[in-house]
């Protein structure tokens, strides 16, 4: 239907039934998974608020919010770490050395004070040289596979150090490990 | 009962649950980094706004206005600038426009021959509000007024959500490059908003609306249009009819099908021509449009802080407050729509918990019509008061806001005065001697002050009072508005409102047709 042809009586009609029903739209219980651009923004700028980790879930739920999380992390982090194309996909990969950066994954076998279970994994992020990023008090090392993004938070360790001592059977570890994730680091 | 052109035809006008979700998260959208006075990073007046160019189709202008502010923001900067500028500085506000810009400084333009420079008025305590962008592309000149970037904002925020890759076509087309690109870029995104909204909001199904009711409107040979009689009959007629199912909802299309019939009559009486010019028609379209709109007063804002109506009371508010300059002309619909589409909301919500039965369709005994009618006055008295108490608050914390919102009632001077037990102002002075000598009535000053006292919602008690008083003057506007329609209802039908009887009478002979009507279509 060409508006532009309908009298304008018609036009202005449509037009008042268009805006009763946008005026009033509310956001119901199937749609409340919908994330705006702003939401999914605020969950890579801090994603351990509450709403970031219920914003990832959902994220993770869609391809085109995690296309939306990916551009975000590519205008707002100068640290990555690409696909390790050289290592076999059956490696389970534990140090990462990019030009700026460095990411070890240690696994401890000796249990860590405060966690329950039996053995950990601690998580280093190295800083190659002296940035701005040194006086930073948290790293966010974001981790995207073909089919979801995990988030680390990284607490400052000193000078250019960060780290995260996660469980053992944590489920980022998948990620984390995983030679064809996608890693960026970003700060707060 | 008229038979139906096609009773297949469904009128539940679509929107698609994207579009309506989209708009309701832009209602609750916060800052990451919220600032003094900062409340939702988008005001419910850009969103309003935005609803209003996408429902008129009217949204050349602001993708021409958000293109020239992207080319900006492009080229003082670099490829992430644009981003940065709405969401990690959320330069959202006619305020952090102005800190970005300053922070820019005047000869960031990276092309030759154009200029990007930020002009504030030159006096003092000039808010940044005042301020406005200008923007010079050899010999193209475009402003943009800081006061529209949240609304522009607003318009990015929804673009980003249904354009793919808007960021980079955005710096890879306007970085370094002219009007052209400028223009080029704002075509495209219009291109991309129409097959949009083709899919999420087509016309189609109220259109056929529109046909509908004018077909019926013929068949009855109701030249004037609608009347209190034809709209319940209607009602009656569309039983079946999915979209007409609720009493309200067909209000609701009636009165913007009498305004749209009003508004285009008013438009051809004002134009020597029909314009074929597809923008000219647009303009017209969008122009009739907003008349209507602007004539709505805004009632959510009413039940916030400060509070001056409760939500019950808004809801019965609601459609003197949409439709005010149709509503008095309909005053038996509005009795009906509030007691009446009340009473079927009640069958409604028994039905969805299968509770429905006889006894839901049986008339209550009350005079629900006196009671509504009642309540009206009741809201004239009490709106009344809270208006007094405001300019208590107001004579205290800012006089000059309190002198405004007697301005802007001039024609109520001599009820406030009346009300207030005060001399009436003398028709001799100028308006600002008029509301000076009110202020000087120790009667009015102690209504104001015992008004205040009685009044312990939200923004009328100390710890809860705002220092937005600008906020209390456009609400407390508003609900003189509100008052003014209420009064119109009421004096307009007084054959209807002043007689107990008649409303008992009315009562009773509308309420057998809805609850037959209703059991018919709810149990039968």
């Amino acid at each position: 239907m060409n508006l532009h042809t309908a009298p304008l009586d018609e036009r202005i009609f449509i037009a008042l039934q268009a805006y009763e029903q946008i005026k009033y739209a509310a956001l119901d219980q199937a749609s409340n998974q919908r994330l705006s651009f702003t939401d999914i923004v605020s969950c890579v700028r801090c994603p351990d608020l509450p709403r970031s980790i219920r914003t990832l879930t959902i994220v993770n739920q869609r391809l085109d919010y995690r296309r939306k999380y990916r551009f975000i992390l590519l205008q707002m982090s100068t640290l990555q770490s690409p696909q390790q194309v050289a290592a076999s996909s059956n490696e389970r990969l534990l140090q990462r050395n990019e030009a700026q950066f460095s990411i070890q994954i240690i696994e401890n076998d000796k249990p860590i004070r405060g966690l329950k279970e039996d053995a950990s994994v601690k998580i280093v992020l190295t800083l190659s040289e002296s940035t701005e990023h040194n006086m930073r008090e948290r790293a966010y090392l974001h981790c995207e596979t073909d089919s979801k993004i995990e988030v680390v938070e990284c607490q400052a360790g000193g000078g250019d150090r960060f780290s995260a001592v996660l469980a053992h059977d944590d489920l980022r570890m998948v990620a984390l490990s995983d030679v064809n994730s996608h890693m960026y680091v970003t700060f707060t | 009962m008229i038979p139906d052109v096609d009773s297949r035809i469904s009128f539940a006008v679509p929107m698609s649950d994207s579009l309506a979700a989209d708009f309701a998260l832009l209602k609750d959208t916060p800052f990451y980094a919220a600032e003094q006075n900062d409340k939702n990073k988008f005001s419910a007046k850009s969103v309003e706004k935005l609803a209003q160019y996408i429902a008129g189709r009217h949204y050349a202008n602001v993708c021409f206005e958000l293109v020239h502010l992207c080319w900006a923001i492009v080229n003082t900067g670099d490829e992430q600038s644009v981003f940065n500028y709405f969401y990690i500085d959320e330069a959202v506000t006619a305020r952090r426009m102005q800190h970005f810009f300053t922070a820019i400084g005047p000869d960031a333009c990276k092309l030759a021959r154009a200029s990007v420079q930020l002009q504030s008025p030159a006096s003092h305590g000039a808010s940044a509000g005042s301020a406005s962008l200008h923007i010079a592309i050899h010999e193209h000149r475009f402003i943009i007024h800081s006061s529209r970037v949240n609304v522009l904002s607003t318009c990015m925020e929804w673009l980003v959500t249904i354009v793919p890759n808007v960021f980079e076509r955005v710096y890879q087309q306007l970085s370094g490059n002219g009007f052209n690109a400028i223009q080029t870029l704002a075509l495209s995104l219009q291109k991309d908003i129409y097959e949009y909204l083709s899919v999420h909001l087509p016309p189609a199904k109220a259109q056929a609306k529109f046909h509908h009711m004018s077909q019926w409107l013929n068949d009855k040979k109701a030249d004037s249009g609608f009347t209190d009689e034809h709209i319940l009959r209607y009602w009656c007629d569309a039983r079946g009819r999915e979209g007409s199912e609720k009493f309200t909802t067909v209000v609701l299309d009636v009165f913007q099908y009498q305004e749209a019939r009003a508004q285009a009559a008013h438009s051809r009486a004002l134009s020597f021509s029909e314009d074929a010019d597809p923008q000219a028609i647009d303009e017209r379209t969008f122009v009739a449009i907003e008349t209507v709109w602007a004539q709505q007063i805004p009632l959510d804002s009413l039940s916030e802080s400060p509070k001056l109506i409760s939500k019950q009371q808004a809801q019965r508010l609601s459609l003197l407050a949409d439709y005010p300059q149709q509503s008095w002309r309909f005053a038996q619909t509005v009795l009906r729509f509030n007691v009446f589409g009340g009473f079927q909301g009640a069958c409604i919500q028994a039905r969805r918990n299968r509770q429905l039965a006889n006894h839901h369709f049986v008339l209550p005994t009350a005079n629900h019509y006196a009671e509504q009618t009642q309540k009206f006055r009741a809201q004239i008295e009490l709106n009344e008061l809270t208006f007094f108490a405001v300019l208590h608050i107001l004579l205290k914390q800012d006089p000059d806001k309190g002198k405004e919102l007697l301005a802007a009632n001039a024609h109520a001077l001599n009820r406030i005065a009346n009300a207030a037990d005060s001399l009436p102002p003398s028709k001799m002075l100028s308006q600002a001697a008029l509301i000076a000598q009110l202020l000087t009535q120790p009667a009015l000053l102690e209504k104001c002050k015992r008004a205040y006292q009685q009044n312990n919602r939200q923004g009328f008690t100390p710890p809860t009072e705002l220092q937005d008083h600008q906020l209390y003057v456009d609400s407390t506007l508003a609900l003189m508005q509100i008052s003014d329609t209420l009064r119109k209802l009421l004096e307009k039908n007084r054959h209807l409102f002043a007689s107990q009887d008649m409303l008992k009478q009315k009562y009773q002979s509308d309420g057998f047709i809805f609850s037959s009507e209703l059991k018919q279509r709810m149990m039968e």
